[in-house]
């Protein structure tokens, strides 16, 4: 997110995070203050009801007690508790009683008066006729007015099927005896009136009685139905306060609403009073206030997003500035410099920055200088190519080397520029580059002179600038010499060719006259033998030998030069089967011999299984037949070094002197004279022949007196780890020894 | 097959010491009600129905009594455990060696009343004298109670039973009624009645009262306290809300008329709950007064305790705890 958004945002939530703090706390405390005074109220209210109650129930205690104490009441007693029912001075005495009850039946304040009989309860006078005659013994008013005035509290009358209240009084005779008992229903319209009141201030208030049983002794506002009325009331406030207590509590009245609930359990009268208020109009106030609080909010929260982009303006102005100068800076406007007027932290930046920005255009001038210093004093040939392969920079080499201004060559196509028979290969050479980011390729270019020259290049590619770094070295003396080179190796393989051909096509024919002289001098010799002189006999004898001895040259000679010849087809052979058969091959030389001949297991390699035949072959004859005065005891084993395997053959004969150890490897040199060891002495050219054909080495470590040891090496059929296990089979000191001449060799 | 032993035994240890198996286990009793399913027996339906019976681990059956059936048979030899009767049955089965226990009343106002018909200016007891009464008979001994004391003597009227149509017709002055039934009936059939209460007349019986036998509440307290418990809630909730008396009933009598079943719920209110005290509860003074009642009629002699009708401990152990 970008800094003035960012910034913003951040002063934006801030902002509301502390008008959202304020506001709730100020709603909360609001809320609760009102709560309180809520509270207060409805428990003055409780309280007020309350003493109005206990003054009323008093003042009909006092009046019924008054009415008792009526001296026209206590006479009317005296006669209707004592004259007989059907007659006139009952019926006048009744007439008296009522009468006297009269003014306060009829101010509403007694709904009914009537005279209980002391004793049996039953109603001898009543304002309501249908009540005479009815018995109240077990009424709480008769039982508890005989001793006292009293109030009985609010109970559900079955006969009125309504809620009652009776008070009564004893009456007493005129001496103070107890006569009887005077009762009254109270009117509890002014109960109601008095429950009920209700101050202007609020809607939803509401005061009621509860009794013991759950009933309503006074009708609620809001409840109108008797039917309702009758069932009773069973929230959870009317249940705490008829368990004697008194508090408040936040409930959802009989009505279902929230409400704030004041309980007051009323000893005196065994009653519940209930006040409350609903919490809608309790809080009425503050869901006012809450709104202004969320309007001001609002309007606070719009001030501090126009401030808060304002701000983050001004303190991204100028770093959106040095953005840009940078920017440019970067794009290589290098004489961008910011603007250092301000003096905060922005202002020093810019100063940095500028510091910086000189700094840097100083190192590039200085670097630039340097190159260009370098450019001009090189030898060799500098030049830069746009993408399109065309010259574009050159240095004063070029002047040097081929006789061109730099202006000259500018704006050419390199590729069209070379020799045209290199032209399609630098092409090639070029779009590799491109595409590798560096390479090398060699060409002719013209001199201005018009003579090709072949130049060496090394290019290298730079996206950035959309260029090529190109060096050119003028390498045609050493082009030259590899030429010529290559032409005396060419000569020199065809001359050898030449030469092996000679020696082949030699040694066959040659072999065609040899064996005519060889036949006819065998001839001579079985016709004259013995019938010329001595001197005959002992020519023809040697010309027999000369001509054996030449035959053996000769097919010696043909085996060395056939070996060149043949094709290099190549196959895996088993070198144990090579061994077998070489060991059926010499069978009668080791017998005469009396030699020991043991290998170890041997590999299969790559290679021509005819002439690895010979090769083993000749270097066991070689074991064998230069034996010393023991038999002899021949070994031949192998073991692996680097990627080849190299076979050793080790005898116990007469040795070779470490001068000779060249030499023995050369066709027909011998060290000892046909007489001790016959044979041409092409057996090892042979071998060494074989060996460097198939790729591999052949030398000889020998002392004379100490036996020989011919090791040879030849490829693996497959790649072979490197020091596999079968190196120690090899004795430790020699095999360490034979290793590290391998390696030098090999 | 040691091992085997071993872990049989000690799971027989275990389960024998594990206290009652499952709390989802309820205990099943059984309630003889006085009369046919209707809104009279509201509150248990309630408690029923509420789960206020399973809330106290018990799983309750309800017998429907009637007409010539004795509904303290099944109690008295304990194939149920709960009795609903009058309470002046129950004194007097007590007196006649039955071991019933009230344990409390619900009908604390007794419905029985008695109805003249406006137009024959009879309005008291004291009236009666001479007149024809519809009476069953086992509430004569209520009216007996109530003119004796206004000072009419049962001799001085005729009794009859139970031709209402000769009572409408003006030919019977007085019928008795109940003020949760005919009192209704006739009210909707538009007759205008005066009633009579003996309550007014020093008669206070208590009507439908909940009994155990004596053995059971002293072997099972706890589930007579369950049980009494979740019945008054029951009760409570039916006063607090008559109109559920319709489907409740319904639900027992399915040709019940919920209309006239709310009707007789309405009006059993202030019976129930009377605006003294607690639904449910006893006044030993009313039993007091009912005996002494019955001996005036001569249906209870000899020496009778009354106290051993009724228990106030599990009513006193639920309000007064």
């Amino acid at each position: 997110m970008k800094l003035t958004p960012r910034f913003t945002l951040v002063l934006v939530l801030y902002a509301a995070a502390l008008f959202i703090g304020l506001g709730l706390f100020a709603y909360n405390s609001g809320r609760e203050t009102l709560r309180s005074a809520a509270i207060s109220e409805l428990q003055a209210t409780a309280l007020e009801k309350e003493a109005a109650l206990n003054q009323w129930v008093e003042d009909k205690q006092a009046d019924i007690t008054a009415l008792a104490a009526d001296p026209e009441v206590i006479r009317s007693a005296e006669t209707l508790l004592t004259a007989d029912r059907e007659s006139l001075e009952f019926r006048q005495a009744h007439e008296s009683f009522i009468t006297s009850a009269q003014p306060r039946l009829i101010s509403g304040e007694f709904l009914e008066v009537s005279l209980l009989h002391p004793e049996t309860g039953e109603v001898i006078a009543s304002s309501t006729p249908s009540e005479e005659g009815k018995f109240k013994e077990d009424r709480l008013y008769f039982l508890n007015g005989r001793s006292g005035s009293f109030v009985q509290n609010p109970y559900y009358s079955v006969a009125l099927q309504d809620i009652a209240m009776t008070a009564a009084a004893p009456l007493k005779a005129s001496d103070s005896e107890f006569m009887a008992v005077v009762a009254a229903q109270l009117n509890l319209v002014e109960m109601n009136e008095i429950i009920s009141r209700r101050t202007a201030i609020h809607e939803t208030d509401d005061a009621y009685l509860v009794n013991t049983s759950n009933l309503f002794a006074t009708q609620p506002r809001f409840l109108r139905d008797p039917a309702v009325l009758q069932r009773g009331i069973h929230t959870e406030d009317v249940k705490r306060c008829l368990q004697k207590q008194s508090g408040v509590i936040e409930t959802p009245g009989y009505r279902d609403v929230p409400a704030i609930v004041v309980y007051r359990w009323l000893p005196d009268r065994n009653l519940c009073l209930v006040v409350n208020l609903d919490e809608t109009e309790a809080y009425q106030p503050i869901r006012a206030f809450g709104w202004s609080i969320a309007a001001g909010s609002m309007v606070a929260l719009l001030a501090a997003v126009i401030l808060a982009i304002a701000l983050a303006r001004s303190l991204t102005r100028p770093i959106l500035a040095l953005q840009e100068g940078t920017a440019r800076f970067a794009r290589g406007d290098l004489d961008t410099r910011l603007d250092e007027t301000s003096q905060d932290e922005l202002g020093l930046l810019a100063v940095e920055f500028n510091r910086m920005a000189q700094a840097l255009v100083e190192q590039q001038t200085s670097i630039r200088r340097r190159a260009e210093q370098f450019f001009n004093l090189g030898p060799d040939l500098f030049c830069t190519l746009n993408a399109t392969g065309r010259f574009l920079d050159l240095n004063p080499a070029w002047k040097q080397s081929l006789g061109y201004e730099p202006e000259e060559l500018a704006g050419k196509v390199l590729t069209q520029t070379v020799h045209p028979e290199d032209a399609s290969a630098t092409q090639a050479a070029i779009k590799k580059i491109a595409r590798e980011g560096s390479g090398r390729f060699e060409s002719r270019f013209p001199q201005k002179n018009g003579h090709y020259r072949w130049l060496a290049w090394v290019v290298v590619t730079s996206p950035q600038d959309e260029l090529l770094y190109a060096a050119a070295r003028d390498i045609t003396d050493r082009r030259l010499a590899e030429e010529r080179l290559r032409q005396q190796a060419e000569e020199l393989e065809r001359s050898n060719r030449d030469l092996e051909e000679i020696a082949h096509v030699a040694s066959h024919d040659l072999q065609e006259p040899l064996r005519l002289v060889s036949t006819n001098v065998q001839f001579l010799s079985r016709r004259y033998l013995g019938r010329l002189d001595q001197d005959a006999d002992e020519f023809i004898g040697f010309t027999l030998e000369g001509t054996n001895r030449m035959k053996s040259l000769l097919a010696d000679l043909l085996a060395y030069t056939s070996i060149s010849t043949s094709l290099r087809d190549y196959a895996p052979v088993d070198m144990e089967a090579v061994f077998t058969q070489v060991l059926e091959n010499l069978q009668k030389e080791i017998q005469n011999n009396r030699a020991t001949v043991t290998h170890d297991p041997l590999p299969t390699v790559l290679g021509d299984s005819a002439q690895l035949l010979l090769l083993v072959q000749n270097i066991l004859d070689n074991a064998i037949k230069f034996r010393g005065k023991e038999p002899p005891r021949v070994h031949m084993g192998v073991s692996q070094v680097t990627n080849r395997w190299l076979f050793y053959v080790r005898d116990n004969g007469i040795g070779i002197a470490p001068s000779y150890t060249e030499r023995v490897f050369v066709i027909f040199q011998r060290l000892h004279s046909r007489d001790d060891y016959p044979g041409t002495g092409a057996g090892l050219a042979i071998s060494r022949k074989i060996v460097e054909r198939h790729g591999g080495r052949i030398w000889v470590d020998s002392e004379p007196g100490k036996g020989a040891t011919f090791y040879f090496t030849l490829q693996p059929v497959e790649e072979l780890l490197p020091e596999s296990v079968q190196a120690e089979r090899l004795t430790p000191e020699t095999r360490e020894t034979v290793v590290d001449r391998a390696r030098d060799l090999i | 097959m040691r091992k085997t032993g071993i872990f049989a035994v000690l799971f027989f240890i275990f389960s024998a010491c594990s206290p009652t198996p499952a709390t989802s286990e309820l205990t099943p009793v059984t309630v003889q009600l006085r009369w046919t399913h209707q809104s009279q027996f509201a509150g248990f339906y309630a408690a029923e129905h509420n789960g206020d019976y399973a809330a106290e681990g018990l799983a309750v059956t309800f017998l429907e009594g009637g007409p010539d059936m004795d509904i303290h048979a099944s109690i008295k030899d304990g194939r149920t455990q709960f009795g609903v009767a009058g309470a002046d049955s129950l004194i007097l089965r007590r007196a006649a060696g039955d071991p019933f226990k009230a344990i409390a009343t619900i009908y604390r106002h007794n419905p029985l009343v008695f109805i003249t018909l406006e137009s024959s200016g009879i309005t008291q007891p004291q009236d009666f004298a001479g007149k024809t009464i519809l009476i069953a008979r086992f509430n004569t001994a209520i009216l007996h109670a109530m003119t004796s004391h206004t000072g009419v003597m049962p001799d001085q009227y005729t009794e009859t039973c139970c031709d209402y149509d000769r009572f409408y017709s003006g030919d019977i002055d007085v019928a008795h009624a109940y003020l949760t039934n005919e009192v209704i009936k006739a009210r909707n059939e538009g007759h205008r009645l005066h009633i009579i209460n003996p309550d007014d007349y020093g008669v206070h019986f208590y009507a439908d009262t909940l009994y155990v036998t004596d053995e059971f509440a002293i072997q099972n307290p706890d589930i007579v306290s369950r049980f009494l418990r979740a019945t008054l809630r029951g009760w409570t909730y039916v006063v607090a809300n008559p109109e559920a008396a319709g489907p409740l009933v319904q639900k027992y009598n399915p040709d019940a008329d919920p209309v006239l079943e709310i009707a007789k719920m309405t009006a059993s209110i202030p019976l129930v709950n009377t605006g003294e005290d607690f639904i449910g509860w006893m006044k030993p003074g009313v039993w007091a007064g009912m005996e002494a009642t019955l001996r005036e009629e001569g249906l209870l002699t000899g020496s009778f305790d009354i106290e051993q009708v009724y228990a106030m401990q599990f009513i006193e152990e639920i309000y007064l705890r």
